[in-house]
């Protein structure tokens, strides 16, 4: 049979607030075990939790610029469920007044836009993390991320693929890069999602019964994870089983998924008012000092690149995808004059890069200054294409200025007429089968002197020059 | 008469006078503990080396400084629910057994700033949930007055120590009247502040919505006295509330004409012992004959303050002692082969049966299955008396009515009937409820000779006003004191 | 009525993690039956369309600033833990 895939994502994401969300221990990733941790965030008897404002306005911030509406009024609950990671047996959450509700966010799917809701948007706090101990025997508990502040980002099931799925969290990923209220590091867990996924039979009304998939914290593996599960369940389905309600686990190495616990039981996480806590009331005037301060998002960012800059909406759509990326942009064009050959060397040079290296060369030694003034000295003609290249390499390992790196590795084009002319005189005379080929029409030839002349220029010939004077040299054999 | 029998305000007085030195007050106390306590069981921790030395360095403040807080070197104790810094805190249950908080109650805090001197930590009820002191690994508190009956609880130890002048006063915490029935079963002054005025960051949670600690003192102007450095704002306690900071001693005894006092009929109910009852009665005829105005009044939903009080009280204790599983703190069972085992193991021995029966009470109020007719409804019910309450503080200052229906019962008596014991709490929990104050003030004995008190209800942040009311009693009743 | 049987005492054990030893189970379930009839006549109670009390308090919006104040004391925190390892605190293995 066929079906449609209905997807709706749980998205978390980390606030990137300098203290936890009930205490004044430090936000940060890794660190010693437990050395990021007081009273309060080890849940010890006694303590109680104080809210971090600025987790509220993140919290607000995120969901403005995700179209949300903003509750005048919300509190927080407890959800109470055993496990290791979570000290207080609790975790402190907004489960019936969530901060945000009921926005949308628009994703690019092929040439369409397509607008996808936003159920809600809560703030809760993290929990610790569990690694297996390194004598092979037990686990053992770090507490460092436990108060960690957190927004999960609820969307409607609007999602129809696996790749819409990837898209959406790419695009939420941006605007919370964008807003800046998270660094979303995917590799330190500080983004993650769960995959609620269901089939319906094509035309049906009734929806199907979904699984829930948790923490995927790649792009890759919600793609993947979305598309086995569809697959698994179509399978269940077309063998006239039934597809049971549970939470399954996604393995990324084996490709597949198993549930997670049994069937028969149903979590009742007991939830009810956090009495520690009195509630919270928004007002307007609040919203729009949030609001005022939610820089442009990349929906608008990229329009304004295809007008102002005139280059192409495919490559404007990337560019703006990433922040940090954009950014670099900008000012790399507004240093060097020429938007489109900057965009022409994201597309192709950055991006290779980001592919084979990760997103950490945006936030290494390369920024838009220096990036501009290479491609400053590529337009202007004062570096050949592979320099450039060569300068970007050494840029990332050293730091250097382009200027400096130009200098030091002579990288200059050389353009004395009478230097070049001699080089070419002398390459000419001593490849004389070269030139009883050239002569005799083999139009090859001049491809092996061209190669023979740069590399005697040490790759520093200008290309238009040396075939200038390699066409008049050659000339006069004829 | 032992020293150990004067007020916090006789003693301030001695040590500025120089009639006693801090660390021989100190040593007085330490001598009287251990004649006294081996019967009373009152302490479960007896910190002795420290406050000697604490009581050494009150004395050398004393001696060197003209800005002498009030209560410097006054020797006093706190229920085992209060954390206090490396000094054990074991809320009298196997759980907590071995526990050395890293921090300190700000409560305590604040009361080692004022000089104060710790004696040791008081028994009580395990995780506060009891009415008698009995629920204790530590054994239960035996009355003063008579040491084949019950304290009172869960604050028994606090009221028992001070009524046994085993301290100059005591801190307790009071989550159903935890502190108002002890004080009223020993014959001692016992106040339960306004939700919010005094921290709880340090305070063991029993039920979050519902406690504050409050004070066990021998009369209303200590207990003035200590509201004042115990009180205020804290930002480790987001609950605590912001408001100008008031002299609780100042005024006492001033005069009472035409304050109006309510009697609701629902707080005099047939389940009201009759020599309580008239007692109570007596009392409230000085007050008139004092100036106050006395009137009948009901507030009809406070019948089923009991009810909503042990839904939400079970329902937050089951939830606020989930924490307990043995990993980072605690008993654990050393034997337990998985997690779940380890969770399961740990909490069935480390939590005594009464705790344990509170736990699974809660759990099946806040059960998906049951939270709408039991927890929401009880919150609804609260919401109702709250608002009886407030009307009634319309048009009356003051609500009084029994603390208890009944004096000290016998150890054991009510042991084994867990709903008999929680009826006894009628009259205390409306007051936690609707987050009032509420003081217990000793007013007469029965024919047995065990105390019984009287219990003043105010309007949130009253609690200057039932002081001064309570002063009024003390006046006419007299400190009821052991011989 | 019974409200609470030993199925429900098994059931509302196994959610709070205790155990409750087979021949204590009778001697639960008739004493939280008798609290639960008892202390369940709230339900007959009507409230109208009262809403839930669920802060006894004026109190809103209390927040702490975003700054950090707390240092490392790991030591202190670790020391009430019974098993530990390497500056972690140490569980049966958990299997994801
Ligand atoms: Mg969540
Ligand atoms: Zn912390």
């Amino acid at each position: 049979m066929n079906y449609d895939i209905v997807i709706g994502l749980e998205i978390h994401s980390e606030l990137k607030t300098s203290s936890k969300i009930f205490c004044g221990c430090k936000n940060e990733f890794g660190g010693e075990p437990n050395t990021r941790c007081c009273p309060v965030c080890l849940g010890m008897p006694g303590t109680l939790p104080a809210l971090n404002k600025r987790v509220l306005e993140y919290a607000i911030k995120a969901g403005l610029a995700m179209n949300c509406r903003i509750a005048g009024f919300s509190k927080f609950d407890r959800k109470n469920y055993f496990y290791p990671d979570m000290p207080k047996a609790y975790q402190v959450t907004q489960h019936s007044l969530p901060i945000c509700y009921d926005g949308y966010v628009d994703i690019d799917v092929g040439y369409e836009t397509k607008r996808i809701g936003i159920e809600r948007i809560h703030i809760e706090e993290d929990a610790g993390k569990l690694i297996h101990s390194s004598t092979g025997q037990g686990s053992l508990i770090d507490y460092n991320r436990s108060g960690v502040p957190l927004i999960e980002i609820v969307t409607k099931p609007d999602l129809n693929s696996p790749e819409e799925a990837k898209i959406l969290l790419e695009t939420i990923k941006t605007i919370l890069e964008y807003t800046e209220v998270s660094d979303c590091k995917m590799q330190e867990g500080s983004l993650r999602a769960d995959v609620n996924l269901s089939l319906r039979p094509i035309g049906s009304n009734t929806p199907g019964v979904r699984t829930e998939m948790k923490n995927l914290n790649s792009f890759r593996a919600v793609q993947r994870a979305a598309q086995a599960e569809a697959e698994r369940q179509a399978r269940v389905l077309d063998s006239g089983q039934k597809v049971y309600k549970e939470t399954r686990r996604w393995d990324d190495h084996k490709g597949e998924s198993l549930p997670m616990r049994d069937k028969e039981e149903v979590m009742d996480y007991r939830c009810f008012p956090e009495p520690d806590l009195p509630p919270v009331y928004v007002d307007e005037d609040f919203i729009n000092e949030i609001q005022a301060s939610i820089p442009e998002l990349p929906g608008m960012r990229r329009e304004r690149y295809i007008n102002q800059y005139g280059i192409p909406k495919y490559d404007a759509g990337l560019i703006t995808q990433n922040k940090v990326l954009a950014d670099i942009f900008e000012k790399a064009s507004e240093v060097c004059g020429n938007p489109k050959l900057v965009s022409n060397w994201i597309m192709t040079e950055i991006m290779k890069r980001m592919n084979e290296e990760g997103e950490g060369i945006l936030h290494s030694y390369l920024n838009g200054d220096n990036f501009g003034q290479i491609l400053l000295f590529l337009d202007k003609g004062d570096i050949t294409h592979a320099a450039a290249i060569q300068v970007i390499d050494v840029l990332l390992e050293t730091g250097e200025e382009p200027i400096v790196i130009v200098e030091r590795l002579n990288l200059r084009v050389q353009r004395d007429e009478s230097l070049v002319a001699n080089t070419i005189k002398q390459v000419v005379n001593s490849n004389p089968q070269a030139l009883d080929d050239y002569i005799s029409g083999k139009k090859k030839a001049f491809g092996f002197f061209m190669g023979k002349i740069m590399a005697e220029l040490k790759g520093r010939g200008d290309p238009s020059q040396v075939k200038e004077i390699l066409t008049k040299e050659l000339q006069r054999y004829l | 008469m032992s020293i150990c029998k004067k007020t916090v305000t006789e003693t301030a007085e001695l040590l500025r006078t120089r009639k006693i030195s801090a660390d021989e007050l100190v040593k007085e106390y330490f001598d009287e503990i251990k004649k006294k306590n081996p019967d009373i069981n009152a302490y479960v921790t007896i910190c002795e080396d420290e406050a000697i030395k604490a009581a050494e360095a009150a004395q050398k403040i004393m001696d060197s400084n003209n800005d002498v807080p009030y209560l410097c070197g006054i020797p006093m104790t706190l229920k085992d629910n209060i954390c206090t810094k490396n000094i054990k805190t074991t809320c009298a249950s196997k759980m907590l057994e071995d526990f050395l908080p890293p921090y300190s109650a700000t409560v305590y805090k604040k009361l080692l700033d004022s000089g104060t001197v710790l004696l040791g930590k008081l028994n009580m009820d395990e995780f506060a949930m009891g009415n008698s002191s009995e629920h204790s690994i530590f054994g239960a508190v035996h009355n003063p007055w008579n040491t084949a009956f019950v304290a009172g609880g869960s604050s028994g130890g606090s009221a028992a120590s001070v009524a046994s002048n085993l301290a100059a006063f005591a801190l307790g915490s009071d989550t159903g009247g935890g502190i108002r029935q002890p004080a009223s079963f020993c014959g001692v002054v016992g106040l339960k502040p306004t939700y919010g005025l005094v921290s709880r960051y340090g305070l063991i949670a029993f039920a979050s919505s519902l406690e504050q600690i409050g004070i066990i003192s021998k009369d209303i102007t200590d207990c003035g006295i200590i509201m004042n450095v115990i009180t205020g704002h804290d930002p480790m306690d987001s609950t605590s509330i912001k408001r100008p900071a008031e002299d609780y001693s100042e005024g006492l005894g001033k005069n009472i004409d035409g304050i109006k006092i309510a009697l609701p009929k629902e707080l005099f109910g047939s389940e009201l012992e009759k020599e309580v009852g008239n007692v109570i009665n007596d009392t409230l005829k000085r007050l008139e004959s004092r100036g106050a105005v006395l009137s009948d009044c009901s507030l009809p939903t406070i019948e089923n303050a009991i009810h909503a009080y042990y839904i939400i009280s079970s329902s937050e204790a089951s939830s606020n002692l989930a924490r307990y599983d043995g990993i980072r703190y605690g008993h654990r069972n050393e034997r337990a082969e998985n997690i779940s085992d380890l969770y399961r193991k740990s909490r069935t021995e480390g939590f005594g049966q009464e705790t344990k029966r509170r736990i699974l009470l809660g759990t099946y109020a806040l059960s998906a299955e049951h939270q709408d007719e039991l927890y929401k409804k009880a919150l609804k019910v609260r919401n109702i008396i709250t608002r009886e309450f407030r009307n009634a503080f319309d048009e009356y200052d003051i609500i009084a009515a029994p603390v208890s229906p009944v004096t000290a019962f016998k150890l054991q008596e009510n042991l084994n009937n867990p709903l008999k014991m929680y009826l006894k709490d009628v009259y205390t929990v409306a007051a936690n409820l609707a987050g009032l104050p509420a003081v217990s003030i000793p007013c007469g004995k029965d024919k047995k000779g065990l105390p019984i008190g009287i219990q003043l209800i105010g309007k949130p942040f009253s609690e200057k006003l039932l002081l001064n009311v309570g002063k009024q009693i003390e006046m006419e009743a007299g400190r009821l004191e052991i011989i | 009525m019974t409200v609470v049987d030993v199925k429900t005492v098994r059931k509302i054990a196994d959610m709070a993690a205790v155990f409750i030893e087979e021949k204590d189970l009778e001697a639960y379930a008739a004493q939280l039956n008798t609290i639960m009839e008892h202390m369940g006549k709230i339900m007959d109670l009507d409230t109208g369309d009262q809403e839930p009390m669920e802060h006894i308090l004026p109190v809103k919006n209390v927040f702490r600033d975003d700054e950090v104040t707390n240092k490392n004391i790991k030591d202190e925190l670790l020391k009430n833990a019974s098993v530990k390892e390497d500056g972690y605190f140490k569980v049966p293995t958990v299997v994801e």
